[in-house]
């Protein structure tokens, strides 16, 4: 696959850069978000951003593309002084961006919300044809399958992604900004955008790419910009860059080993599914074991149904027949209640919508699911101060920084956050945890921390049940992983089994795409 | 407050990014930390004080408290619901409701030969039933058919009104007991009479159930996240429920208190609770979000409308008006409110 990425990388067109930023400064109340960040931007590059959430890439693709503007610092285009005041002037000189969080109108159909903003019309009357045409017309250029009538509310994350990007492609944009696109992509998915990027590449298109994944970034990255603490930390071209160097650059420190080892004997069996499924057959014929003291991963692709396993087994969602057994005890109907009563705990790839009370304050956070343990309340009446010490413990655990208890949770970076949740998860004491996707978003710092954290817990003799995309985060921490594909397990290895191959292989074998 | 005393920046701070408007930096922080509340509250005693010295005499501003025991009730009952991102429009009507059923059994069980204490008993005990069933409908409603709370409540107000009609066949209830009014309104426990007293029951009590027991974070927990609260294992449905039904026997307070206060039951009573107890909220600070707010303040926010409404009709302002400055200054805190969050957001 590499000598393939490396014949479709071709030299940038030009080398004179069409967007320049120099000593960009911003701050907002409290926070100095950007000091002194730069940016060269030439046509016909991919051009990746990278660096730990908060070290301002977001500030900055959104004073480029006209969100906010700069209290300091210079934006030239293509040579000249230029300053947005909102995003329509950003989007008039060419500067097209594709956020993280979707700006689709869910109600509305595909070729609505591709217009939407830009819709044919003339004195305020919409002309269905010409609309028609040009949606016709940018589907095409971007071969993207969609029906263009499709209400979007309709539609998988995948093709929501389609009909984001083809509403900001309408406009041919001369820049273009990707936020963490493939956040929500399976493999092929991703495959098919890096295509489509790959191609305006060739046309010319200036592209500024952000992500955390050291795939993409060998895969279609031309140059990288390194960013900490809002400062600019280093340009150099893809070629030069590797994992490491990379990681130093963006922490500013050496990491030295990501996963950490262990070696601590795993005992006998706490949970088992047999004959799992559902009667709608998106998860079916599921059989696992997990051992006391275990990491045990569930490997798959974006989709393939292994959230939905460790959800079930949590009761957060329902499950037809099968047998779920928990330290000896056949569980029928499980919800989250009882299943944490029995020392299960399950902790959600959706931090936002799942996991965090916003806009409340970490103490409450992370003492939320063990309130009614004797160390927290004693009759349902808080103990405040054992509380607040069992709190600060657990913040200490997880190495949250700031260390402030007090503070509104939305106001932490999502590595953060992710610890918030974890540690939520802790202080019930569980003997098996489910986490779902627990490195999503998450910076390689926290990451570091919060694989130190589980692989300490194993060692205490919980079991962990990991969920996870992440193929490296699989190798490396699991004791032993099963591979989901189409609702059901493929296959089954022990970590000196396990490889990159041996996963994809599994991950492809039953995997028939369900739209 | 304790919630946002750190992610607040410290006026000092303020003042060194500003230096010269260090005056303006304490009042920024002044209101990232309480809201716009205070500054109303300030404004409405200095205007009107200045406009006419009777309103801070001491024998009005004790009226005023008076006056607004009973919304301050409503408002705190309404919070409950508030705090759990629902909402209760039936508190109004349900006030009524109290006034007219503890009137008619009161009446009856008098008629019957009962004497007076078995009667006032009798009386109380049916409002306060009838409070049980309207809550439990409204939270089995809302919480286990997940039906909208606001569009519920809006029926339920719309019936009991109609309840209350029929029960005193559209004629006020009188001929209560003068013992009545006497206990519950008229004479002084410790200097205090009764209505300040429940206030301060009311709100000790709301106070410790919110910040110091289980319950109380299961339900702010409920209604800042829900589905977060529910994968932690709180049962949201019954949290919720128990806020619609603490929300009714809160506001059968109110009502008893009315009835004890005015010796008339009627439909119409309390009427104005419905939209005046969310607007105490709001101005309060309680998010109808769900989530956030704090019950200490939704006191100073019923003080405040009743204070205004003193106000104005010292000041013989039309009551026309009256309504307008009312509706106005409801639009200036909830800006003032978004404005705030966006500023304590901005932060993130």
């Amino acid at each position: 696959m590499t000598q393939l990425n490396a014949q479709l990388r071709r030299e940038p067109a030009t080398l004179t850069p069409v967007l320049t930023l120099t000593g960009i400064g911003k701050s907002f109340p409290g926070v100095r978000a950007l000091d002194g960040a730069e940016l060269e931007l030439r046509a016909g590059e991919v051009h990746v951003l990278f660096g730990e959430n908060g070290a301002g890439k977001s500030t900055l693709i959104n004073i480029i593309s006209g969100v906010f503007s700069q209290d300091e610092g210079q934006m030239m285009l293509n040579g000249k002084p230029c300053q947005f005041r909102n995003v329509h002037e950003a989007r008039a000189a060419g500067i097209g961006a594709m956020f993280q969080e979707f700006s689709l109108a869910p109600h509305l159909t595909v070729e609505e919300n591709i217009v939407l903003g830009n819709e044919p019309a003339r004195g305020g009357v919409l002309r269905p044809r010409e609309t028609r045409a040009l949606v016709d017309e940018v589907l095409e250029r971007c071969s993207f399958a969609l029906d263009p009538r499709r209400e979007v509310s309709t539609l998988n994350r995948a093709e929501q992604q389609m009909v984001e990007m083809a509403k900001v492609l309408l406009v041919e944009p001369k820049i273009l900004i990707l936020d963490e696109p493939t956040a929500s992509l399976s493999e092929a998915e991703t495959q098919t955008l890096f295509a489509l990027v790959d191609e305006l590449r060739a046309k010319g298109v200036a592209i500024i790419y952000i992500t955390h994944r050291m795939r993409e970034i060998n895969q279609i990255a031309d140059r990288i910009t390194v960013m900490r603490d809002g400062r600019h930390v280093a340009t150099l071209d893809a070629d030069l860059a590797d994992h490491d160097r990379l990681v130093e650059l963006m922490t500013g420190r050496k990491v030295g080993n990501l996963y950490p080892s262990r070696s601590t004997p795993i005992g006998e069996p706490i949970l088992t599914l047999e004959n799992f499924g559902t009667e709608d057959q998106t998860l079916h014929d599921i059989s696992l074991t997990l051992r006391r003291g275990e990491i045990l991963g569930l490997a798959g692709l974006v989709g393939c149904g292994k959230s939905e396993i460790g959800r079930a087994i949590f009761g957060a969602q329902a499950f037809d027949h099968g047998t779920l057994t928990v330290e000896g005890t056949v569980i029928d109907k499980p919800t989250p209640r009882a299943m944490l009563r029995q020392g299960v705990c399950y902790i959600s790839s959706d931090r936002r919508h799942e996991g965090l009370m916003m806009g409340r304050n970490t103490s409450d956070n992370i003492a939320l699911s063990a309130l009614p343990r004797a160390e927290f309340s004693r009759n349902g009446i808080l103990r405040l101060i054992s509380e607040r010490r069992l709190v600060k413990a657990l913040a200490e655990k997880i190495h949250l920084r700031p260390m402030t208890l007090d503070a509104d949770v939305a106001n932490y970076s999502g590595g953060n956050q992710q610890k918030i949740v974890i540690a939520r998860a802790l202080a019930t004491r569980p003997e098996i945890l489910i986490l779902d996707e627990p490195t999503v978003g998450v910076d390689v710092g926290a990451r570091v921390e919060i694989y130190k954290s589980i692989v300490e817990l194993a060692d205490e003799g919980t079991s962990i049940l990991l969920i996870s995309s992440d193929m490296p985060e699989i190798i490396h921490l699991c004791d032993r992983c099963y591979s989901v594909s189409g609702g059901t397990i493929t296959d089954e290895m022990t970590a000196s089994e396990v490889s990159e191959a041996r996963l994809l292989d599994s991950f492809f074998r039953e995997h028939a795409p369900k739209d | 407050m304790t919630q946002t005393s750190t992610s607040v920046p410290s006026p000092a701070e303020n003042a060194a990014r500003a230096p010269g408007h260090r005056a303006l930096g304490w009042l920024k922080f002044a209101f990232l930390r309480f809201g716009i509340l205070p500054f109303l509250l300030l404004v409405v005693l200095v205007a009107f004080g200045a406009a006419e010295p009777r309103f801070l005499s001491g024998e009005n501003l004790l009226n005023v408290a008076r006056q607004s025991t009973f919304l301050i009730i409503v408002a705190m009952a309404q919070a409950f619901v508030i705090l759990n991102e629902g909402l209760d429009l039936s508190v109004g009507s349900l006030v009524g409701l109290v006034t007219v059923t503890t009137g008619v059994v009161m009446n009856a069980q008098i008629f019957g030969g009962a004497d007076i204490p078995t009667a006032i008993a009798m009386g109380m005990a049916a409002g306060l039933g009838v409070s049980l069933i309207v809550g439990m409908i409204n939270g089995v409603c809302i919480s286990f058919f997940g039906f909208n709370p606001f569009i519920t409540t809006l029926a339920m107000m719309t019936a009991l009104t109609g309840v209350s009609l029929t029960l005193s066949n559209g004629v006020p209830v009188g001929g209560i007991p003068f013992e009545f009014g006497e206990v519950f309104s008229i004479n002084r426990y410790l200097g205090l009479q009764a209505p300040l007293i429940a206030v301060i029951v009311i709100f000790a009590g709301g106070y410790f159930l919110l910040h110091h027991t289980v319950f109380g974070r299961h339900l702010y927990a409920t209604g800042s996240n829900e589905r977060a609260a529910k994968l932690s294992g709180i049962p949201t449905r019954s949290i919720r429920l128990v806020s619609y039904l603490l929300c009714s026997v809160v506001t059968c307070f109110a009502g008893l208190l009315m009835l004890a206060r005015t010796g008339t039951g009627a439909a119409g009573i309390g009427s104005q609770y419905a939209l005046e107890s969310v607007a105490a909220c709001v101005i309060a600070g309680v998010s109808l979000m769900g989530g956030v707010g704090r019950i200490g303040n939704v006191i100073l926010g019923a003080l405040f409308l009743t204070l205004l409404n003193n106000g104005m009709n010292i000041l013989q302002v039309q009551s026309y008006l009256q309504k307008i400055v009312l509706g106005v200054i409801l639009l200036v805190a909830l800006g003032g409110d978004r404005i705030r969050l966006r500023l304590l957001g901005e932060r993130s």
